[in-house]
This record gives structure tokens, sequence and C-alpha cells, in this order.
């Protein structure tokens, strides 16, 4: 008889990570009202939800480019790793090159190339998207390409007892595979892109979260900086989350997507 | 299907040569069922490999009605089982079968449809099911299902049923030799457990280590079902026992 399976229930643990960020913020909100710490060095969550809800607007508009860039360019980064990824794995032989050119695009500091496609491509979206995707290739690369190569041998003896061909190989096992990894990969790379476009926005923006925060650092406006900071970690969050969630309805098959009783 | 294994040796580099069999000759006729037998390490699996063609012999060759190995798996002449059933954990069971038919229909016309594979290993009401809900025993069934399924003249079994419970195994090895007597192929069942060589087989070779040599050639001439108290089963016992021993005696020096 088949053995009973049922899904994990993730919501107790939802709610012990909400308990503990909000003793968090008392803890926080007590410890500036005791020690009468100025707003200009830390304000307290109260003054920063205040002014976050006052402009909501404001930061609605900022968290859209934002949001907008570093999607894009999470996008983008994933493709080019699943596509140089699925190349790599049926051209063995291209490895060591794209590899060692893959390598030398992680090595090198974005944050001393950003304010130069700044330079070269204006303060619009697309140097930042550029940045965000630059930041995300190499995670998704490395992550899938790992997936697609640790195959199950059992598996693989079989499909070669077929005599299933590279791309064959590729299309019904490595591909199906690498899924699980895909995720991890998103679940990596999504707060990354987060990074990468606020960063970005720092070397010069005319919109976006990194702006308001630059801006805000500028006059020591520190209620509004950390108003971008909390939208940046609750936005982080919530993509975090979501990958989540899709990754329990995708990767159905996955051991820590089950439990059996 | 006649196979003919010529003069086959194979050894491992990793570093260093190490040799897995040697000087290995044989000859098989269709429908029989040949038990491997041996300590870990005596190549019997290496030996079951080189036949499936998943490695290249360093010297030698086998021959399946006169043609080698990568010719007999182009010509979907040879099914493979191994420990693990092997199976896509994102296809339910049918789809696992839909999928081998895909790719072994073509080369062997298929004469099971997936419901009649699925109804000879006893798995009809769980088609919809996926991999990860079925036990040890149900998954082991399902890579049975899809051996037949691509109804090969030569089925090579790694150790098929070693990772299940005692009762399961000998349930399955049981269906399995029904199965067999239906379709009549050529069946090479690496083993460690000499009651299930002798249950199973009607010829037996013995696999001694270090190379992997053939210490022993037996023919088993008993009717099934077989039973552990006829005393031809204890004679055979006795043999192979008293072969294996002597084997690792001398292995060990």
């Amino acid at each position: 008889m088949a053995e009973i399976i049922t899904r994990t229930k993730p919501k107790r643990s939802l709610w012990i990570a909400i308990c503990i960020i909000l003793i968090f913020f008392i803890i926080w909100e007590a410890v500036v009202a005791i020690m009468k710490t100025p707003v200009y060095l830390l304000p307290a969550p109260s003054k920063i939800l205040s002014t976050l809800f006052n402009n909501g607007t404001f930061y609605l508009r900022a968290t859209t480019i934002t949001l907008g860039e570093a999607l894009a360019g999470l996008a983008i980064g994933f493709l080019a790793g699943v596509l140089l990824a699925s190349v790599l794995v049926l051209l063995p032989g291209l490895e060591d090159g794209i590899m060692t050119l893959a390598i030398f695009i992680k090595s090198t500091p974005l944050v001393a190339i950003a304010p130069l496609l700044t330079l070269w491509l204006g303060f619009g979206v697309f140097p930042k998207i550029i940045i965000t995707a630059l930041l995300t290739f190499f995670p998704a690369l490395v992550n899938i390409i790992s997936g697609m190569q640790r195959v199950d041998p059992a598996l693989l003896d079989l499909f070669r007892s077929w005599n299933a061909s590279r791309w064959e190989i590729f299309r019904y096992l490595r591909a199906p595979t690498a899924v699980p990894y895909g995720f991890t990969a998103l679940k990596i790379t999504a707060p990354l892109a987060l990074i990468g476009a606020v960063v970005a926005e720092w070397t010069g923006a005319s919109g976006g979260l990194g702006r308001v925060m630059w801006l805000a650092y500028s006059n020591l406006n520190l209620p509004f900086m950390f108003a971008a900071i909390f939208i940046l970690a609750f936005a982080g969050m919530v993509l975090y989350r979501l990958i989540t969630w899709l990754e329990n309805r995708v990767v159905f098959w996955q051991p820590n997507q089950i439990s059996q009783d | 299907m006649r196979i003919s294994i010529e003069s086959l040796s194979h050894t491992f580099y990793n570093g260093q040569a190490t040799p897995a069999l040697q000087n290995i000759n044989l000859t098989f006729e269709s429908g029989k069922f040949v038990a491997l037998i041996g300590p870990s390490g005596c190549g019997k699996s290496t030996l079951l490999r080189l036949m499936a063609n998943l490695i290249t012999p360093t010297q030698g060759i086998i021959h399946y009605n006169g043609h080698d190995s990568r010719q007999a798996v182009l010509d979907g002449e040879i099914a493979w089982l191994s420990q693990s059933p092997a199976l896509l954990p994102w296809l339910n069971v049918e789809k696992n079968l839909e999928l081998a038919q895909r790719f072994t229909e073509t080369k062997s016309p298929s004469r099971l449809s997936i419901s009649d594979a699925l109804a000879l290993v006893g798995l009809t009401a769980a088609s919809h099911q996926y991999p990860f809900t079925l036990s040890g025993g149900m998954q082991q069934r399902l890579a049975l299902a899809r051996v037949l399924l691509q109804h090969a003249p030569v089925w090579l079994m790694d150790e098929p049923f070693a990772a299940l419970d005692e009762l399961t195994r000998e349930k399955l090895t049981e269906e399995l030799l029904q199965i067999w007597q239906v379709q009549m192929p050529a069946v090479f069942w690496v083993t460690h457990n000499i009651y299930e060589a002798i249950k199973l087989a009607d010829r037996i070779l013995v696999f001694s280590p270090q190379p992997g040599r053939i210490a022993a050639d037996f023919s088993v001439e008993m009717p099934y079902p077989r039973h552990e108290n006829q005393p031809q089963f204890q004679g055979l016992l006795s043999n192979i026992r008293l072969i294996l021993q002597q084997k690792e005696l001398k292995h060990h020096g």
C-alpha cells in the first residue's frame, strides 16, 4: 500500500517569524524611548511607519521603479543562467572556457561598473537592469548547471540502456532534475536583485528606493531612509515567500516538499 | 538469441589500474535464467554493465546473435533493471511507463499495453500515483513493468530486489519467475543470495574476486517451484557455499 503523504504546513513557522519581528520592533521602540536617541541617529519604528504611511504615494512610485528594475534584471540574469547552463551541459567541451568568462564577470566589482553604466547609458532604468542581471546571472548559472549535472546515476544508466541521445537525456532527465536547483537559485538571486537595483540607483537615478535612500542620507532624514529600508526588507521577504510558494507547487516530488508519516 | 562473451577483460583506471574482470568466455542460449553470484567486488555487476554497453570493455567482445552490444542496445534487445527502481519522480506511474514506451517501442514493438503491464505487476490501482507515494516494493514493480513493456529478448538485472524487505522480495521474485516463464527472455540476474540464485536460475555462475573470474558454472536442472528442503537444492547450496568460502580464503591469503 502507498504510504500516507501529507504536505507540511508552514503557517506555524510564519507566525513565529512575525512574533520575532514584532518583539524586535518593540525592543527597538523601547530602547529609542528610554535612551532618548535623536531621530537623525536612530528613529523609532513608529516614526518610520508614520513617515511611510504619510508619504504612501511617493514610496509606492519609488517601489514600483526599484521592483521593476529588480524583477527585470532577475528575469534576464536567471534566463541567461538557464540558457548558458543548458548550452554547457549539451556541449561539455565549452564548459572550461565559458565558466572562466562567467567567473570573470562574477569577480568584477559591480559597484565600480555601476557608475560607468550610468555615465554611458543615462539615469534611466536600463543600466540598473544590466547591473541586476549581472549580479543574478552567476548564482543562477552555477546552481542550474549543478542540477543538470547531478542526475541520478541509475536514471542515467536507464536512459543509456534506451540509447537516448544527449538531447533526449537533457530534455527528459537533466532539465527536470535541475528545476529544484532553479528554485534554490531564485531564492538566492531574488534578494540579490533588490540589492543590485538599489546599489545601481545610488550611483545616479531619476527615481527608485535607492535614490530615496541616497537623498535621505544626504539630508540626514533617517525616518525617510529607514522607511525605504523597511520596504526593501518587506519586498525581499514577500518575493522569497512567493518563490517558496511556487516551489511547493512545482517541485512537489522533493523530500522537503513532502513528509512521510 | 544466442549470446557469446569472448576473452572479455575489464580494468578500471582511476589513478591506478584496478582489474575488474579477467578473460571471461561464456555462451548462453535464449530463454535461460542465469544467476551471477559472488562476493562484493568480484566483477559481476561490471559484467552486466559491459553486456548493457554502459561501459566499454578494455578487451574482448560480447555478441548478441552475431552483432555487438552497441547494436543490441540500438535494436532495443536489452532491458535494464538496477537495484534502484530509477523512476522519474515528476511523472506518475502511467507517465513513467509512457516515457519508457516512447523510447523502446520503435526498437522492439511492444506486445503489451501499459495497462497490461500494470496489471501484470499488480499496479493498476496506482496508475495515477507518483513514485514518492509508492512503497519500495511498488516502485520496483513499476520498474519491472517498464522492463515488460520493452519486450526485450535479454533482461539484465543488477540485484533488482536487494533493497527490499525479505517478504516483499520473495513475493516479487515469485512473480518475476511467473512472468519470465511466459515471456522467456534470457535473464542475467546479479545476486549475493545463494538461495535466491538456486530458486530462480537454471544456470549459476559463481565469481571469484579481484580480478573477477568464473570460479564455477552450475546447471540447475530442477523443476519449479524449488524448495530449500529438496536434497538437490541442499547439495547445490553446499557446493556453491564451499566454492565461495575457498575463494574468499584464497583471496585473503
